[in-house]
């Protein structure tokens, strides 16, 4: 079959294909990322693209007006090349906005401090020079050297290739080399040899790996703090929004494990080589890495089978891996450096959830304590020290910033507090023009719409209010325009976000009263996702995220996921803690819980269908 | 009419054992909601209809007061029903025709102490009569018979939005119930009815969060939660009934438990739901062993009404005369 030259722009980008291959296809092979958050079924109709010139074949779509038909605008996943073409790519379909960069490392810390103890520690040795009376072997040097000086106890395992490198190094750096050592259970690995002293720089990365977004740190291991952060959205979210898409994905079409195994571990390489790149180090000054993400995207992440997961009795392959090295994971670090995962608890429960207890340290309370992760795949812990039970919500990624209209991260531009209608009346991250709504700013945004009247409790626009206007999706509000974009949101977002809430509500709720308790007997509420610096508390009860609780008892961790996966970097007591939280942790699969629909139904309102205990203000019609 | 009269024995000389009576106690109470404004309230009706009020469950009156008994209403249209049964048009004697004096045989022959009119001539479908004409309709009917008054749209949305607040404004001051608002759509029709002092009939599928929710919305209007009356959605015996069944009872349990935004009476379309299933149709001929097809189609909804009345209907609207009689004498004894 005939090849085409396809060229995106604006970037002028130039991918050959075949015949009938999509228009997604080709963009994915040209490295453009459009937004396919169903998965490229045709139905989400967010992977618009306008086709300037050339002939495609358009199948059919109830996405498109036919004024957008007119401008030559289609659907990325349903066009399909028949010659070459030349095809515009709006910023609005792609899937990262341009500035993703530029988050500083400190998220607020609630937790507790472990004992130090990197996942890489360096030791400077300076070996005596063997000569006839010394004559250890240099393996066998390095080791007496090790036990004797540095006091530690136990089996050391050398990888080949350091093997192979070591006796012309030694000699070349007189004997004076710094030995990279990772205590794994049981025995010490060395990853590393490097002349001369450099245990003055000891650097990791950690990650938290979620459905949505990827958050990378880079960690400086001896001064125990970030050094820069970054996040980026999860490439993969190109073959669906959700988790179960995706696993579907895998299934459906070959190689599409790989497709997303490979999607995600970008993300991870784009993370590490930028901030590698911003702190001026070489890859290999990276000696270890640590990661949480949920137990879907573990496996996705390492190309492990996640299908079982999808089906009764959802069982995951592995909830607690060994270590890995840099190389067989795909980081491009020094290829030795250790690779640590949060161990896991469940299908639906994984590391990130281990990482959140970790993170706020509520197994150590002696109080009942309850973490709330507002995620895509949003997890619910409930306990203290004497128990932990966990549970899965899955909400969608509406507080994440996809799946809404002018959703975006919380990220510089974006709209992250609303206070009042009007131009004063929202406060815009990094005192920029407005772009988009994060996770804090629907929250906020939500709460004033029903405080004014301007929408009521179902979640349905008044009319008459102003700024209500007619849109492409029921009505829609005009939060504010800025060069000349409208930032609007709309009955569907509404929608959407009122089941993101209700999903986590019920999920809590159906958790307490699983074990017998209600909202009442928790004495400290934790909130976890990543809303960027902070979210409203009050906001958050008026719509029903959060239950009705006085304000001091709510403690907000940011990203619990990935500071948690910063301790178990920093410290073998978080890693051994991480083990023990994970296996100790009971798993309450909410499908099987007849109270969760329930509770579900009843929380699709604002701020509930039970009115008494929130502090509902608005809707005054 | 055996089965309504064992009914009726039983539940009447119910004992109880000689065992400590262990007995519940409620704290919440449905809301009354009077049906009619007579002369001195601003009205035209010759009586009034009181519904609600309960403040225990149905037929357990040892528990608590049941103030008022349940009403059963007679079920009339604007224009000849089109899909009614052959029998069930026999039994108004041919009046069916001539809606004013169908509604007067309702009354007058039949003793039916309310009405329910039906606007379904207004539906586009059914020939979309103006709302004009409709008021003026309603207007006449007024002057026809002096009972309360329950109003129905004709169920298009968009109609009913133009219609009924129409139809409220000429029955100002009769103290009607209108309906029916929906989750979709419900602003206008509120906004209507309490502007001109009648109350609303809340519609919701089979569905308590919301029915509940409803309740809320149309009360955040500033309607007031006594004037809500709620429409569950029933099915007939044989279709879903069960189901409405435990959604009144639940909504009933939660209200006496001191809820509120669920504590308003219940409205239950009988005869609607009943003569459009097939046991209550289908004709002797089709199914010689199912016996006479009228006393079937009576049976049929007189058995839906009781097992309702005892989920906690106050107000049954109904269809045949004949079962409508029985379902009164049953619940007197509520």
């Amino acid at each position: 079959m005939a090849d085409y030259k396809v060229t995106f722009y604006p970037e002028g980008k130039s991918v050959e294909v075949s015949a009938d291959t999509t228009i997604l296809r080709a963009a994915h092979e040209a490295g453009i990322r459009l937004d396919a958050r169903c998965g490229g079924q045709g139905t989400c109709g967010a992977c618009r693209v306008r086709v300037i010139n050339g002939n495609v074949h358009l199948p059919p779509s109830g996405k498109l007006s036919l004024s957008d038909k007119k401008k030559g605008i289609c659907l990325a996943c349903l066009a399909l090349v028949r010659g070459d073409l030349e095809v515009e790519v709006p910023f609005s379909s792609r899937l990262e906005p341009a500035d993703l960069a530029g988050e500083t490392g400190e998220d607020s810390a609630c937790g507790y401090v472990f004992s130090p103890g990197p996942l890489t520690e360096k030791f400077f040795l300076e070996l005596p020079e063997p000569d006839q009376h010394d004559r250890l072997c240099d393996w066998e040097r390095i080791r007496r050297q090790l036990r004797s000086r540095c006091g530690l106890e136990g089996e050391f395992e050398i990888p080949l290739e350091l093997l192979r490198c070591l006796p012309g190094l030694l000699r070349s750096a007189g004997w004076r080399v710094t030995v990279s050592l990772t205590r794994a259970p049981g025995y010490f690995m060395v990853t590393r040899i490097e002349a001369g002293d450099t245990s003055g720089e000891n650097y990791g990365l950690c990650f938290d790996i979620g459905t949505t977004t990827i958050s990378g740190q880079l960690v400086d291991l001896n001064a125990r703090k970030p050094v820069s952060g970054m996040t980026v959205y999860n490439a993969q979210a190109a073959f669906g929004s959700d988790v179960i898409s995706r696993i579907v994905h895998s299934q459906q079409s070959a190689g599409g494990l790989e497709q997303l195994r490979c999607a995600a571990l970008e993300g991870v390489n784009r993370i590490a080589a930028d901030l590698i790149k911003a702190s001026k180090l070489a890859k290999e000054d990276v000696g270890c890495v640590s990661l949480a993400g949920n137990t879907i995207m573990t496996h996705m992440l390492l190309g492990i089978e996640p299908k079982y997961i999808r089906r009764e009795p959802y069982l995951p392959v592995v909830n607690e891996l060994p270590y890995l090295t840099a190389k067989e994971f795909g980081i491009c670090i020094a290829g030795s450096a250790p690779v640590y995962a949060l161990p896991g608890v469940a299908g639906y429960a994984g590391g990130d959830l281990t990482a959140g207890v970790l993170a706020c340290g509520m197994h150590r309370s002696g109080k009942v304590c309850l973490l709330i992760d507002v995620g895509t795949n949003g997890e619910i812990a409930l306990g203290g020290r004497e128990f932990i039970v966990c549970a899965a919500a899955s909400a969608g990624p509406a507080f994440e910033g996809s799946g809404v209209t002018c959703g975006m991260r919380a990220s510089v531009g974006a709209i992250q507090k609303v206070s009042s209608p009007g131009r004063d009346g929202y406060e815009v991250n990094g005192n920029v023009a407005a772009r988009g709504i994060c996770g804090s700013g629907y929250i906020d945004l939500l709460a004033m719409l029903l405080r004014e009247g301007i929408m009521d409790r179902n979640g349905c626009l008044k009319q008459e209010a102003p700024g209500v206007r007619p849109g492409a999706h029921g009505s829609e509000y005009l939060v504010c325009s800025s060069d000349g974009e409208d930032i609007v949101i709309s009955e569907a977002d509404i929608e959407n976000l009122k089941r993101a809430k209700a999903a986590i509500y019920a999920a809590a709720s159906a958790l307490l009263k699983h074990v017998g308790m209600d909202f009442g007997g928790v004495s400290r509420v934790y909130i976890s996702g990543g809303f960027g610096s902070c979210i409203n508390v009050e906001s958050a009860k008026e719509i029903g995220l959060l239950p009705a609780l006085e304000n001091t008892r709510f403690v907000f961790c940011g990203n619990t996921s990935l500071s948690g996966a910063r301790s178990a970097l920093l410290s073998p007591q978080a890693r051994g803690e991480a083990a023990e939280i994970a296996s100790s942790m009971t798993y309450c699969e909410l499908s099987l819980e007849p109270s969760y629909m329930e509770e579900y139904m009843a929380a699709l309102f604002f701020p509930h269908t039970d009115l008494e205990g929130f502090t509902g203000g608005g809707g005054r019609g | 009419m055996k089965l309504m009269n064992n009914i009726t024995v039983i539940s009447g000389e119910t004992k109880m054992s000689r065992q400590e009576e262990i007995l519940e106690k409620w704290q919440g109470e449905v809301f009354t909601y009077v049906i009619g404004a007579k002369k001195e309230e601003g009205g035209t009706r010759g009586s009034v209809v009181k519904v609600g009020g309960e403040k225990t469950l149905p037929f357990l009156d040892k528990e608590g007061i049941l103030s008022n008994t349940a009403a059963v209403a007679l079920e009339i249209f604007d224009v000849p029903p089109a899909d009614w049964p052959e029998e069930l048009v026999a039994a108004y004697g041919g009046v069916t025709a001539n809606p004013l004096e169908w509604a007067d045989a309702c009354v007058r022959k039949f003793g039916a102490e309310l009405l329910c009119v039906r606007l379904a001539g207004a539906h586009p479908d059914a020939g979309g009569r103006s709302p004009e004409q409709e008021a003026a309709f309603l207007s006449k009917l007024t002057a026809a018979v002096n009972v309360p008054l329950i109003v129905c749209g004709c169920g298009d949305d968009a109609k009913d939005n133009t219609l009924l607040p129409l139809c409220s404004e000429a029955l100002k001051g009769e103290r009607c119930l209108f309906g029916s608002a929906s989750q979709d759509n419900y602003k206008t029709l509120t906004a209507a009815v309490t502007a001109d002092g009648h109350g609303i009939i809340a519609e919701s599928p089979i569905d308590l969060n919301i029915a509940k929710q409803l309740n809320i919305l149309i009360s955040d209007l500033g309607l007031p939660l006594e004037r809500i009356v709620m429409d569950p959605t029933i099915g007939a015996l044989g279709y879903g009934l069960e189901y409405a069944y435990s959604i009144m009872e639940r909504a009933r349990l939660a209200a006496l438990s001191g809820d509120r935004n669920v504590a308003c009476p219940f409205i239950c379309f009988t005869g609607q739901e009943t003569w459009k299933v097939k046991e209550a149709v289908a004709a002797r001929a089709d199914f010689p062993h199912w016996g006479d097809q009228e006393k079937r189609g009576i049976l049929w909804e007189a058995v839906t009404a009781s097992a309702l009345l005892q989920a906690g209907a106050d107000i049954l609207v109904m269809r045949h005369p004949k079962a409508a009689e029985e379902i009164q004498k049953y619940a007197c004894h509520r």
